[in-house]
């Protein structure tokens, strides 16, 4: 304890929002690089996708994380959010503005409807229960419509014509907001309210939490965040094959429950770290690899050996190791300075 | 027709916005404050009456209560009365039905039969039974748990927050916004979680996380949780189980100092007998469900059917 000096950097860097820009700022970086040719454009392809799935997992973040609440529905909200994309833009012709509140409206509905039912039971059951909830709706999207397909041609958003480059800008500024609402919410009474019904629900229920009202609360916003997340995606890669895509099968739930608890549930920055991880590697590293091409199986073997390793050892996640390595190189500079 | 919870709610907004116009800014928020107030008195005229009424000094009236799973008769028919400002304690051997009745009063179980009439804090009378769980807290109702319930993913001060969790009046959008009007309000609530950390003497723990703190420790951190609530009734169940002499001899001192501090009632379900017979005004004995003998420690220590249930004779010891 000899200097405890005020170090403004270190105070900035725990502003959630100094956080938010900077990551902004970075990915922002990121595009104009590869727009001036320095970074291959399929990179950044792959970081605007990862980023969609960032969006959604941060919304699992606050179910899993927080309220403690498993489930595996996430693709099929993700369907929502998708084809109230395709069918606002693409059949009714109306601007980018009506979609994203169609697709708030339709999430919200379905989530309190699909919460309310489902919400009284707990644990596994919740889990098996959102899944089958999730294929009945992936089934009865194909049924309606088997490819959804969005021509942007003649799309703008506050009068710019929205291309590949403002999609990812699109994408981004989506996630940094989000990120911020959720950061807020998390540090604010009803982030405590839902860690507390997580640990212990007699406990809540004594201190005048209601279970219902914040898991429901905690679904909503989750099953907004995946739909969010489907919208964008459409918007970003513009087209979905329903029936061969994987992107509404229980693989992408469980990808996204993959990269929360990699990440670490209870954090949102662990989390978008865990999804780079999952869906970064893959589409970055591993789809260059020959095997991996070829054997696309071995793809998710590595993401269960990560899963399996991260859970075992570190069941904070990502966010965890981080938090133990910082302490740890804080701990070495205050000896170095100490001798 | 307004709810409880919406006066409650309406009264701690009022309390906010005076305390601003003190802070900060007299004329913004003393006209918000006259404005709310206005709402709450409306608010409170319009409160259904109950036409409930208790008895001189009575603060929790249960009468014949019952609660039965399937076949089992976990309380048969119980009766007392807790009176304003003493130190109850219920007793009996393990299976009683000691913490079933806490439950009762706590509404995590419906009771089978039977009524629990209460006095809350801006002195109505109240039927418990027709209370939600969550609900019970706003009537001044704050209960801790046998096995030490924390929140051992938070500090212990968010979890004095988290007691505080129905003070809090700022909607979801102010509080997705972290608008001005959140902070306020956090910074009210914490000052009053560190009034209540001083009082317990558990400052120096404020920013530790729960998990992994001592026993004892986390005893008083329920202990103070229930503090946060403005007490009307603090339901304590065994808050000596697991504490050895010394910090027995302190709950008892720290019990007394409670409630001489928040001029409260406290009901406690205790097996340490010297704590009980020491700090209890009223003992009530049970067994089996149903009532052995009330009274004060004196007069149950004495009684026969007492001395049976514990040592199991046949009521002639």
């Amino acid at each position: 304890m000899t200097t405890q000096k005020k170090n403004p950097v270190r105070d900035l860097m725990r502003n959630p929002l100094a956080q938010i820009l900077l990551f902004t700022a970075v990915m922002a970086l990121l595009q104009i690089l590869s727009s001036a040719g320095l970074i291959s454009s399929s990179f950044v392809y792959a970081l605007g996708n990862t980023m969609i799935y960032a969006v959604i997992a941060i919304g699992f973040c606050l179910l899993l994380g927080y309220s403690g609440l498993a489930s595996l529905g996430t693709a099929g909200f993700i369907g929502l959010g998708a084809y109230a994309a395709f069918y606002v833009i693409q059949e009714f012709g109306l601007p980018y503005t009506v979609a994203f509140l169609v697709t708030l409206a339709v999430s919200i509905v379905i989530g309190v409807v699909v919460g309310f039912i489902s919400l009284r039971i707990e644990g596994i059951y919740l889990a098996i229960l959102t899944l089958g909830l999730a294929e009945i709706i992936r089934n009865l999207l194909m049924v309606i419509k088997s490819t959804v397909k969005i021509d942007l041609s003649n799309v703008k958003l506050f009068g710019i014509q929205i291309g590949d480059r403002e999609a990812y800008f699109l994408v981004l500024v989506t996630l940094a907001v989000l990120m911020w609402l959720l950061s807020n919410l998390i540090n604010s009474p009803t982030g405590r309210a839902m860690l507390a019904m997580k640990n212990s629900t007699s406990a809540a229920q004594a201190m005048g939490i209601s279970l219902m009202k914040y898991r429901l609360l905690a679904f909503v916003i989750s099953t907004v965040f995946a739909a969010i997340g489907g919208l964008l995606y459409m918007m970003f890669v513009r087209n979905m094959t329903t029936a061969t895509s994987t992107l509404l099968t229980l693989s992408t739930s469980l990808n996204i429950l993959g990269a929360v608890i990699i990440g670490g549930a209870k954090s949102p920055w662990g989390t978008t770290f865990g999804v780079f991880i999952i869906y970064g590697i893959q589409s970055m590293f591993l789809s260059k690899i020959p095997f991996f091409v070829k054997n696309p199986a071995f793809i998710t073997m590595v993401t269960g050996v990560l899963i399996i390793l991260v859970v075992m050892f570190f069941p904070g996640g990502f966010a965890q190791i981080f938090a133990q390595f910082t302490g740890w190189v804080r701990a070495k500079l205050r000896k170095g300075a100490a001798a | 027709m307004s709810s409880y919870s919406q006066v409650e709610r309406l009264r701690r907004r009022v309390e906010l916005y005076e305390e601003l116009a003190v802070l900060e800014n007299a004329e913004k928020y003393g006209k918000k404050a006259r404005g709310a107030r206005q709402k709450l008195e409306n608010a409170r005229a319009a409160l259904p009456s109950t036409g409930l009424t208790l008895p001189e000094g009575v603060v929790l009236d249960v009468q014949g209560l019952c609660m039965y799973f399937g076949g089992v008769k976990a309380v048969d028919g119980l009766t007392f009365q807790v009176k304003k400002g003493e130190i109850f304690g219920l007793i009996g051997p393990n299976g009683a039905g000691k913490t079933t009745v806490f439950n009762c009063i706590t509404q995590f179980y419906k009771p089978t039969a039977g009524t629990l009439h209460f006095e809350n804090k801006s002195g109505q009378v109240v039927d418990l039974n027709r209370e939600k769980v969550h609900d019970v807290i706003l009537q001044g109702i704050v209960r801790n748990f046998q096995n030490v319930e924390v929140i051992r993913e938070l500090s212990v001060l968010d979890n004095l927050l988290v007691a505080g969790h129905r003070q809090y009046t700022s909607n979801l959008v102010q509080q997705a916004l972290h608008l001005p009007i959140l902070r306020k309000e956090e910074r009210a609530v914490r000052e009053r979680a560190m009034k209540v950390l001083d009082f317990m003497g558990l400052t120096a723990y404020r920013d530790w996380y729960a998990f992994g703190l001592p026993y004892g420790v986390l005893k008083k951190i329920e202990i103070a949780r229930t503090l946060m609530c403005e007490p009307q009734l603090i339901i304590l169940d065994e808050p000596a189980a697991g504490l050895n002499d010394t910090e027995t001899a302190e709950l008892s001192r720290l019990i007394r100092r409670i409630r001489e501090e928040y001029r409260c009632t406290i009901l406690l379900v205790e097996h340490d007998m010297g704590l009980v017979m020491d700090i209890c005004d009223t003992v009530c004995a049970i067994s089996f469900g149903k009532l052995l003998a009330i009274g004060t420690p004196e007069q149950v220590q004495a009684d026969k059917d007492v001395q049976a249930a514990y040592l199991g004779g046949d009521g002639e010891v």
